[in-house]
C-alpha cells in the first residue's frame, strides 16, 4: 500500500463483528420503525451498511491537514513564487466529520445513517514546504492521534491518544494556494 | 650325410613366450622331418602371419595382448626369426589387441576390476546407485562406456549398486501374546526392516517357564522403539498359570471397570465373558456405574468363572424443553367485507404472528360470483375465534345487490335541490386551501407492499420470498444504500492542543 494511503479508516480500527452489531442497533431504531422488515433483512441491511464504513472513511489524512491549513494568513509572506521549508513548530488539528448512508426504501423518503466522527491529530515539529506560493506538503517529527466514531448516537470506536505512522511527507497533492495580504 | 641328417627328427624344444603376450613356453617341434627357416612374421597383420606361415609349412598359434601401438599386428613370435624347424611345427605369434573398455556390467565389483585390469585399465569406484536389493554390489553402469578406445593405464568408472536402505521398523507391542505370535509378528516386523536381530526369552520370575502356558508380560524394547542392527529383543513371558484375582471394580463407570478386567483377563490368559446387568432394565451401560461385582474382589479367576457387573445409569433424564408458548390469534370478522379486503386483511395476519392462513373462497350454495362485486357473506371460522398457525378459512362470498333504480332518481333530485338552493343563497367564498402534501407512501398496487391502517404512521411491510438472497430482496423492495463520506470541518490551533474546559467551584 502506498504511504498516501493513509485515511480516517486507518486510525479507526473497528470491528467489523461490533460495527455490524451496533448498526443493526442503530438502524433499527431510526429506519425501520416506519418499515415493518424481517429480521434477516435487517441483519443484511446492517452488514451492508457496515459494509460502507471503508468508503465513509475513506477521506485520505492529508486532506483533513490540508483543509486544515487553507486559509491559514500567517504563510501570506512567503507567496513569493520562491521554494521554502518554513519550521512551524507544534500543531493540533481538530476536524469533525459527519459521513452518513443514504438508506432508500421505495415508498418512503431517504433515511441517513450518519456515523458523526471526531478527531484530533498533534503535529510535533512541523515543516510545511512550501513551493511557488503552495503548501505542497507536511513533514512532521510526530504525529498523535485520539478520536471517537459513533453509528447515529451509538460509539462505534473510541481512539485513545497514540502516536500515528506517518510517511516521512505527507503530501498536499497539487497543494494549498498562499496568498499574499493585502496592504 | 647331410640328407641323413635332414631326415632326422629334431629334438623337441621349449621357446619361450613371446612377450608381452605370455603365456606358456611355445612348444614348436611336431616331429616333422623336413627342415624349414621360421620366416619373420613381426609387422604383419595376424592373417598375412597366417599365410606367410602356412607357405612354409607352419602352424601358427595366436596369442593377443592389448597394448598401445598398432592394433591386429604381430609383435613379437617363438620361436625367433631365422630358426631352424620342421614342416608342421607351431609359431606363436603376438599381436596387439586395440585398447579397448570392456564391457564389464552387471557383474560383481571384483570381477569387473579384474576383467578391466585384464585389459590394462584401472577400476575406481566413484559413485554408488541406490538400486534394487539384488542388484547389490553389481557394476549398474561405467564410464567411459564400453567399447570406446582409452589409453591404457587410464581409470574406468565404476557405478556400483547398493540396496535401497532398509524401512525403519518399530517394536510392536507383544504384551499378552503368545510365544508363537510373538514370534511371528516380530519375524514379520524385522523382515519388513531387513534386520536380523536377536531375540531372547525369559520368564519374568527369572525361573523356568513353559512357552505353550506363557504370555508375553512385558519386553524390551519397549513398544514403538525404532529397530536398528544389533539390537537385541527381549521377551518375558508370564506363566498362565498364575493366579489372577479379581479386581476391584465397584463404584467405577462400567466401560472403565470392563476394560479393567479384560487386561486382567488378558493376563491370566483366560477367555470370560462379562455378563452386565443393569439394576432398573435401563441398558445404557455407557453412562453406568458398578454397583456390586461378582465374583468378588480377590478371588481367583478361573476358566470357569462367571463374572457379572451389576450397574446402575446415573444419566439424569433429559427433561424435554417446555413447549413455546402458543401464540394464539382470534379470527377477524369478514363479513361484509369484499374478497379483496378479507386476502389483505388475513395477510396481516401472517405479518403479525407468522400465520399462514388458506382462504377458500366458494359462492353462496355453490353459486357463481363476480370476484369484484363479491362480498363476505359468511365465514369459517367465525369471528373472534382462535386460529392455529395453518388454520384453513373458508368464506362463503356472493354478489354484491345491484344498486336500487330509485336510489339513483332520489339521488338526482336531492342534486338538483342543493343546486337550486345554492344558486338562491350563494355561500361566502370559501378561503384557499393548502397545498396537499405529497404522498409519503406510493399506492398499494403500485408497489406492491401491504398498508397497515391500524398502526396510522405511513409504514411499509416489506417480505421476504422463498429462496431468495437478501440482495435480490433489496433489489425487489428497492431497499438501497449509498454510502457518502465528508470531509469535514478542521480548526487549526498552534501550540498546544487546546485542553478542555475544567469546571470549577467559582464558575
Amino acid at each position: 500500500m502506498p504511504e498516501t494511503a493513509l485515511t480516517l479508516r486507518s486510525l479507526f480500527d473497528v470491528n467489523d463483528q461490533d460495527a455490524k452489531r451496533v448498526i443493526f442497533d442503530a438502524v433499527d431504531g431510526s429506519v425501520w420503525d416506519q418499515v415493518a422488515i424481517p429480521r434477516s433483512l435487517r441483519e443484511a441491511a446492517a452488514e451492508k451498511v457496515a459494509g460502507t464504513l471503508n468508503a465513509l472513511l475513506a477521506t485520505p489524512l492529508s486532506d483533513t491537514v490540508a483543509n486544515a491549513f487553507n486559509g491559514y494568513t500567517k504563510l501570506a509572506k512567503y507567496a513569493d513564487d520562491q521554494d521554502h521549508d518554513v519550521a512551524e513548530g507544534d500543531f493540533s488539528i481538530e476536524s469533525e466529520h459527519t459521513p452518513y448512508v443514504e438508506l432508500k426504501v421505495t415508498g418512503l423518503p431517504a433515511k441517513e445513517i450518519k456515523f458523526p466522527l471526531t478527531l484530533s491529530l498533534n503535529f510535533s515539529a512541523v515543516v510545511l514546504v512550501i513551493k511557488k506560493s503552495h503548501i505542497v506538503a507536511l513533514r512532521a517529527g510526530t504525529c498523535t492521534a485520539s478520536g471517537k466514531l459513533s453509528c447515529e448516537k451509538i460509539q462505534l470506536y473510541e481512539r485513545e491518544l497514540k502516536p500515528v505512522k506517518l510517511p516521512g511527507e505527507l503530501p498536499f497533492g497539487i497543494g494549498i494556494r498562499i496568498f499574499k495580504m493585502p496592504h | 650325410m647331410a640328407a641323413a641328417l635332414a631326415q632326422q627328427k629334431l629334438a623337441p624344444k621349449l621357446w619361450p613366450a613371446p612377450m608381452p603376450c605370455g603365456g606358456a613356453q611355445a612348444t614348436t617341434r611336431a616331429g616333422g622331418k623336413t627342415r624349414v627357416v621360421v620366416p619373420g612374421l613381426q609387422q604383419y597383420s595376424v592373417q598375412q602371419a597366417v599365410a606367410l606361415a602356412a607357405k612354409y609349412g607352419l602352424n601358427v598359434e595366436e596369442r593377443s595382448v592389448r597394448q598401445d601401438g598398432t592394433p591386429n599386428v604381430v609383435v613379437s613370435q617363438s620361436p625367433p626369426p631365422k630358426t631352424i624347424a620342421a614342416r608342421g611345427d607351431t609359431v606363436v605369434v603376438c599381436w596387439l589387441r586395440a585398447p579397448v573398455i570392456p564391457y564389464v556390467l552387471n557383474v560383481s565389483f571384483a570381477a569387473a576390476q579384474r576383467t578391466l585390469a585384464d585389459s590394462g585399465y584401472l577400476a575406481l569406484p566413484i559413485d554408488v546407485i541406490v538400486g534394487k536389493a539384488v542388484k547389490t554390489g553389481t557394476v549398474l553402469r561405467q564410464s567411459p562406456r564400453y567399447g570406446l578406445s582409452a589409453a591404457l593405464g587410464s581409470t574406468d568408472t565404476l557405478y556400483v549398486g547398493v540396496a535401497p536402505p532398509p524401512p525403519q521398523v518399530q517394536m510392536p507391542n507383544l504384551r499378552g501374546f503368545t510365544d508363537d505370535d510373538a514370534t511371528s509378528a516380530l519375524d514379520a516386523v524385522l523382515r519388513a526392516g531387513q534386520l536380523k536381530l536377536p531375540i531372547g526369552r525369559r520368564a519374568v520370575n527369572g525361573q523356568s517357564f513353559d512357552p505353550r502356558r506363557s504370555l508375553v508380560d512385558s519386553q524390551r524394547p519397549d513398544f514403538g522403539t525404532v529397530l536398528s542392527a544389533g539390537q537385541t529383543i527381549e521377551l518375558m513371558f508370564r506363566d498362565t498359570t498364575t493366579p489372577v484375582p479379581m479386581p476391584y471394580v465397584v463404584g467405577r463407570e462400567y466401560n472403565s471397570a470392563r476394560a479393567t478386567l479384560r487386561t486382567v483377563f488378558q493376563r491370566g490368559n483366560l477367555k470370560l465373558k462379562i455378563s452386565p446387568r443393569s439394576v432398573d432394565g435401563r441398558a445404557n451401560f455407557a453412562t453406568s456405574i458398578v454397583e456390586s461385582q461378582a465374583p468378588d474382589s480377590g478371588t481367583t479367576l478361573s476358566p470357569q468363572s462367571d463374572v457379572q457387573l451389576v450397574v446402575r445409569d446415573t444419566a439424569t433424564i433429559p427433561v424435554p424443553p417446555p413447549p413455546p408458548p402458543r401464540q394464539t390469534l382470534r379470527m377477524p370478522r369478514l363479513i361484509g367485507s369484499s374478497v379483496d379486503a378479507a386476502i389483505d386483511t388475513l395477510n396481516r395476519l401472517y405479518i403479525i404472528g407468522g400465520f399462514t392462513p388458506k382462504m377458500d373462497t366458494r359462492g353462496v350454495n355453490g353459486s357463481t360470483y363476480t370476484h369484484s362485486r363479491a362480498i363476505v357473506d359468511s365465514q369459517f371460522p367465525a369471528a373472534g375465534d382462535s386460529l392455529t398457525l395453518h388454520s384453513d378459512v373458508r368464506v362463503i362470498v356472493r354478489d354484491k345487490r345491484p344498486f336500487p333504480w330509485w336510489w339513483i332518481i332520489a339521488g338526482i333530485a336531492l342534486a338538483g335541490l342543493g343546486s337550486a338552493a345554492a344558486w338562491m343563497w350563494p355561500n361566502p367564498p370559501l378561503p384557499p386551501t393548502p397545498p396537499t402534501p405529497p404522498a409519503t407512501h406510493p399506492s398499494i398496487a403500485a408497489l406492491n407492499v401491504v398498508p397497515y391502517p391500524d398502526i396510522g404512521n405511513p409504514r411499509v411491510v416489506l417480505t421476504t420470498r422463498r429462496g431468495e438472497t437478501a440482495d435480490d430482496a433489496f433489489a425487489r423492495l428497492g431497499l438501497s444504500f449509498n454510502a457518502v463520506a465528508d470531509p469535514g470541518t478542521q480548526r487549526l490551533h498552534e501550540g498546544e492542543p487546546p485542553r478542555a474546559r475544567e469546571e470549577t467551584n467559582d464558575a
